[in-house]
C-alpha cells in the first residue's frame, strides 16, 4: 500500500490556525459593547473644541487630574482588576445647553472598545458626575497603553467638551491576560516552526517526487462486476 | 512549500505578534487606526523578509548536511 503526503501540509498547522483564529477574535472584540453602560447609547459625535463661551470641564481619575496624562509616556498607571473613581466637574456658560451625559470611551485601533456613561435623568441642573470605572471583561483579555476619551454630551447627543488621556493598564500579576499569553504562545510556536523549516521543507519535497504508477490488481484479489456477480474472464467452457 | 516560503509566512505572523505584544507591554501605542495599520504592515514586511532569509539559510543548511539519497526520493 502506498501513502501519499499532502504537499505543503506540515504537522501542527491545525494548532497554528487555531491560535491565529483565537488571536483574530480577541483583536476584533465588539466595539462599544464591553461591560454595562448605565445610560442609553448615542452615536459617536465629533468633539467640539473648547473655546470662549463653551463648556469648560475638569476630570480626575482617582484624584489625579487627567491633564497630566496627555501622552503615552505620561500615562496613568492603573490596575485592570480594580475600579477607579472618575469625577467630572464642569461649568456651563449662560445660554449654553448644560451637558447631561458624562462619558468615558476606551479607544483601541481607532474604535471605542469600552464605553461608560453617567446620565443625569433628573430635572435638576448639575455640574458634576461621579463614575466608578471598571474594564469589565477586558480585565481577562487586555493590558497595555490605551487612550481614553472623556466627553460631555448634551441631551441631543452632541459633544460639548472632550479630552483625551492615556492609561497604562496592567493585568493581574502583570501577565495573566488572554491576549499576551496567546501572543507569546504564537511567537514560541512560530520560532520553533522556523527552526524546523529546513527539515519540514525537505519532507514536503519528498512527498512530491517522483510520480507513482497506480498499483495493478494482483491475480489473487477478487474482482466483481458492478452488479455484484463475478466478472467473467472469458468465454465459459462447457462443463 | 519551500523553506523560504515557510520562513516568510512565519515572519508575517511573528511581525503581527510582536506589534500586538509591544502594545500589550506598553511600548507601542495602537490608539490611532492608521498608525496601527502602518505599524502592522511594516512589521509584516520586515518579518517576511528577515524570516524568509532565515528559512532559506536553514533549508540550504539542512540539505547540505542531509543530502537526499535515492531511497529518500521514493514515496514514503
Amino acid at each position: 500500500m502506498v501513502f501519499f503526503r499532502v504537499p505543503g501540509r506540515r504537522p501542527g498547522s491545525g494548532i497554528r490556525l487555531l491560535l491565529v483564529a483565537a488571536l483574530g477574535l480577541l483583536v476584533l472584540l465588539p466595539t462599544g459593547t464591553m461591560g454595562a453602560s448605565s445610560g442609553p447609547s448615542s452615536p459617536v459625535v465629533v468633539s467640539a473644541a473648547a473655546g470662549p463661551g463653551s463648556v469648560t470641564a475638569n476630570v480626575t481619575w482617582n484624584g489625579v487630574n487627567v491633564n497630566t496624562a496627555g501622552g503615552a509616556s505620561s500615562a496613568l498607571s492603573i490596575d485592570f482588576s480594580k475600579s477607579a473613581n472618575v469625577t467630572f466637574t464642569w461649568n456651563t456658560p449662560t445660554g449654553a445647553v448644560n451637558p447631561t451625559d458624562a462619558r468615558l470611551e476606551m479607544i483601541y485601533f481607532g474604535f471605542a472598545l469600552s464605553t461608560r456613561d453617567v446620565v443625569n435623568t433628573g430635572t435638576a441642573v448639575v455640574h458634576f458626575a461621579v463614575m466608578t470605572w471598571t474594564p469589565g471583561a477586558l480585565v481577562y483579555v487586555l493590558e497595555g497603553v490605551y487612550e481614553i476619551k472623556a466627553s460631555l454630551l448634551t441631551p441631543n447627543g452632541s459633544s460639548v467638551w472632550s479630552e483625551n488621556f492615556f492609561v497604562r493598564a496592567s493585568a493581574p500579576l502583570s501577565i495573566f491576560a488572554a491576549l499576551p499569553i496567546i501572543l507569546i504562545a504564537l511567537i514560541v510556536w512560530e520560532l520553533y516552526s522556523v527552526a524546523r523549516s529546513g527539515r519540514q521543507a525537505m519532507l514536503g519535497q519528498k512527498g512530491k517526487t517522483p510520480p507513482t504508477t497506480p498499483e495493478e490488481p494482483t491475480p489473487s484479489e477478487p474482482s466483481s462486476s458492478p452488479t455484484g456477480e463475478p466478472a467473467s474472464t472469458g468465454p465459459e467452457e462447457p462443463k | 512549500m519551500s523553506a523560504t516560503t515557510h520562513g516568510a509566512f512565519a515572519g508575517v505572523v511573528l511581525g503581527i505578534c510582536f506589534v500586538l505584544l509591544g502594545q500589550q507591554f506598553g511600548y507601542i501605542n495602537l490608539t490611532d487606526l492608521t498608525a496601527a495599520i502602518v505599524y502592522l504592515v511594516i512589521a509584516m514586511v520586515v518579518g517576511a523578509a528577515v524570516f524568509g532569509a532565515i528559512g532559506m539559510a536553514l533549508g540550504r543548511g539542512y540539505l547540505r548536511r542531509h543530502p537526499p539519497t535515492p531511497q529518500e526520493w521514493k514515496p514514503a
